[in-house]
């Protein structure tokens, strides 16, 4: 069990902070009428769910801190395995374990425990990606590895935990998995048709996408 | 080492900065301090040379005593009312040989040092009852020699060097340590050093040098050296790596080797046969007489053409296996060799003929002689008759001698010309074969890679004209798809991130 600091990364303007809160409360109401898949016939009791983000890392962190913030416990895991962005920011190196190595050796409850890396924002929990290359594997080699296990981690995560927010990759190979899937998209960059696009491929991918949360830049 | 200068010259650096900022830093900050000196003479006496004087030459330690002391002191604050301790600004000081006492006063007023001194001074003159001198006198002082000081200038500045030195001498051996420790080791995969960590160093290695043995080589080392020599002559090693080069030039001197032996061959077939015709017609005589008439054609026939290079053609012909390329040179030293054989053939039967003629004169008169007397002694048998008809029979025979001997001659010029014109024609009509070839080669070539060209265009056209339909065709798709898309979903906001 480690723990980080992490102030700097969840440093918010008041503006950005009423946003990131609106934003978690729109996703609650909509979560409230996802949580039933009917694929998956399976209920999250105690409106316990993974949310998947795709986009900038930061906001996905920011989003995880609010809704922490709102008094739920919240894990966030980084399945962004490619890109391994907050074992960087943190200047962790590829030795630290986290979800790659979850997954590849299938933890237990009591193991995936010892994964996980506390913050000292008491109600936020931290799941780092893990590093491919240590285990001499790719990202694609990573997921199928672990097509059944993902689903029993993130189900024995969430008894410990009301929320997981993964940041998951532009294809959504870890979005796959969770319940909802949002996208983080720059205002500037926001084209409908690519939009729409994304959200199909992500849709043919078994992501559940509940909409796009445009940010706007200065 | 290149490290060490570095830091060498950065710590010098780094001290010449100090040195000067610190002056500047130094004068500026430091209150100037002004002082006031009095010269006070002493006068002895005899009696007292030897008490007062100091090993220096100078006075001694009394003086300085006594005039810092509190007599001297307390008078001086008296005169001057205060009550300012003065000794503390007070130095004393005798120079070397001399009776002269220097009483220096330093403080940051002008007027008080001035004041100070000559209060001291005064009060000094009186201490003759305490210190066993004669007199004691004041010099006249300039008052333009108050002097202005800045009191450890100097010193601070070192200070200030010193410490930036060792600070720079520090954080010089910081920093180095910090970038040895963490400097990544330097990648030497692909160059010399990695070779020379493993086979030594190669950039230093002695090639070995070939020296000329001094000792006298035997007959049979020269003979071998000789071979050797002849055998390696016309080689030459230009690239060693450049086989295909090598390989045409070798083809060419083949081939050159192959027509130089053809003319040889023929050159020698003409001299048997100009042998063959000194044999047939040519008469057995003394060898002298006949080395004598040589010599004679040869100074003729130097006179016409010239000293032939004959040294260079016997070097040649006593080399073997060595590559002898056809060139003018040798062409021409060929023709003029067969020239020599010709002429000397023509001349040596010329002279034979000369000879074979007086003898045929003699022997026709002897059997004109003996004729006209068988003619005489036996006129009616006919017998007689006979015998002139053999004789005319052999004359005519001489004389188709001669012809025939003129007709060599005329042979063997022309069959000399034939054959070396022939070799010319020969290698030239060769060349121009080649280059007919070559040049027929080129232009099959030529064609052949012009309709692969229009092949490849044709193909390139077609691939160009098949994509363009696949891609009209992908846009299609994407455009139908996009528009599907559009129509059927449609995108839900859930918020705006604002900063």
């Amino acid at each position: 069990m480690y723990s980080i600091n992490i102030d700097k990364l969840v440093d918010m303007t008041s503006k950005e902070k009423k946003s990131f809160v609106k934003i978690a409360n729109t996703l609650v109401d909509t979560l409230s009428d996802c949580l039933v898949w009917p694929d998956r016939q399976e209920q999250r009791p105690d409106e316990k769910c993974s949310i998947a983000v795709i986009g900038d890392a930061i906001d996905t962190f920011k989003l995880a801190a609010v809704f922490s913030q709102k008094g739920k416990r919240v894990l966030f895991v980084d399945g962004n395995i490619e890109s391994a962005y907050f074992l960087g920011k943190y200047k962790l190196g590829k030795e630290l374990e986290g979800f790659v190595e979850c997954v590849m050796s299938k933890l237990n409850k009591e193991a995936l425990k010892k994964q996980i890396c506390i913050t000292n924002r008491g109600k936020l929990d931290v799941l780092f990606s893990g590093s491919i290359d240590r285990g001499a594997t790719t990202v694609h080699g990573v997921f199928a590895a672990g097509e059944d296990y993902i689903y029993t981690m993130f189900s024995e995560l969430l008894e410990s935990y009301d929320m997981i927010i993964c940041h998951s990759d532009d294809a959504g190979k870890a979005a796959a998995y969770c319940d909802a899937t949002v996208c983080i998209v720059k205002e500037s960059e926001y084209v409908e048709a690519e939009v729409l696009k994304h959200q199909a491929q992500l849709e043919e991918n078994d992501c559940n996408v509940l909409g796009v949360i445009l940010d706007k830049e200065d | 080492m290149r490290k060490l200068s570095r830091c060498v010259l950065i710590l010098l650096l780094t001290c010449i900065i100090a040195a000067v900022g610190g002056y500047f830093y130094e004068k500026e900050n430091i209150s100037p301090v002004y002082t006031a000196t009095v010269k006070l003479y002493v006068v002895p006496g005899e009696e007292n040379e030897a008490s007062i004087r100091a090993s220096n030459g100078g006075l001694n330690n009394d003086f300085m005593i006594i005039f810092t002391s509190n007599i001297v002191i307390s008078d001086a604050q008296k005169t001057l009312a205060t009550t300012e301790d003065i000794a503390k600004y007070l130095t004393v000081s005798s120079p070397d040989n001399s009776n002269i006492i220097e009483i220096t006063c330093e403080n940051p007023d002008k007027g008080t040092a001035r004041a100070y001194v000559d209060a001291v001074a005064k009060t000094a003159v009186k201490t003759t009852s305490i210190i066993p001198v004669k007199s004691i006198q004041i010099l006249p002082a300039d008052a333009d020699s108050d002097e202005m000081i800045r009191p450890h200038l100097y010193e601070n500045v070192a200070k200030i060097t010193g410490v930036a030195g060792i600070a720079c001498v520090i954080l010089e051996m910081f920093i180095l340590l910090i970038v040895s420790a963490f400097k990544k080791p330097a990648d030497h995969s692909d160059d010399e050093w990695e070779y020379e960590k493993h086979y030594g160093k190669y950039a230093n290695a002695q090639t070995p040098v070939l020296t000329e043995n001094k000792e006298p080589l035997t007959k049979k080392q020269k003979a071998e050296k000789k071979k050797e020599a002849a055998f390696f002559k016309g080689v030459e090693i230009t690239n060693p790596f450049a086989d295909v080069e090598d390989d045409e030039k070798q083809e060419d001197t083949d081939e050159k080797a192959e027509t130089a032996k053809t003319v040889n061959s023929q050159v020698q077939t003409v001299e048997k046969t100009v042998e063959e015709k000194q044999t047939t017609n040519v008469k057995t005589e003394p060898e002298n007489q006949q080395n004598k008439e040589e010599g004679d054609f040869l100074a003729e026939y130097e006179k016409e053409y010239g000293v032939p290079n004959i040294q260079e053609q016997e070097e040649s012909d006593n080399t073997y296996g060595t590559v002898v390329e056809p060139d003018e040179e040798l062409m021409r030293k060929v023709q003029e060799d067969i020239y020599k054989e010709a002429y000397r053939d023509v001349a040596a039967s010329l002279e034979q003929e000369q000879d074979f003629e007086e003898e045929d004169v003699l022997a026709s008169n002897e059997e004109q002689n003996t004729v006209t007397d068988a003619v005489e002694q036996e006129p009616e048998t006919g017998a007689g008759s006979v015998k002139i008809a053999q004789e005319v029979v052999e004359k005519e025979e001489t004389e188709d001698s001669q012809n025939t001997t003129t007709e060599a001659e005329s042979a063997v010029e022309e069959v000399v010309s034939d054959t070396v014109q022939n070799e010319l024609s020969g290698m030239q009509s060769q060349e121009e074969q080649q280059d007919t070839v070559d040049t027929q080669e080129q232009e099959k070539v030529s064609q052949d890679v012009v309709e692969e060209v229009q092949n490849l265009d044709k193909q390139t056209e077609q691939l160009a004209a098949e994509q363009k339909q696949k891609q009209a065709a992908y846009e299609q798709a994407v455009s139908n798809y996009q528009a599907e898309d559009t129509t059927d979903k449609k995108i839900v906001i859930l918020g705006t991130i604002q900063r």
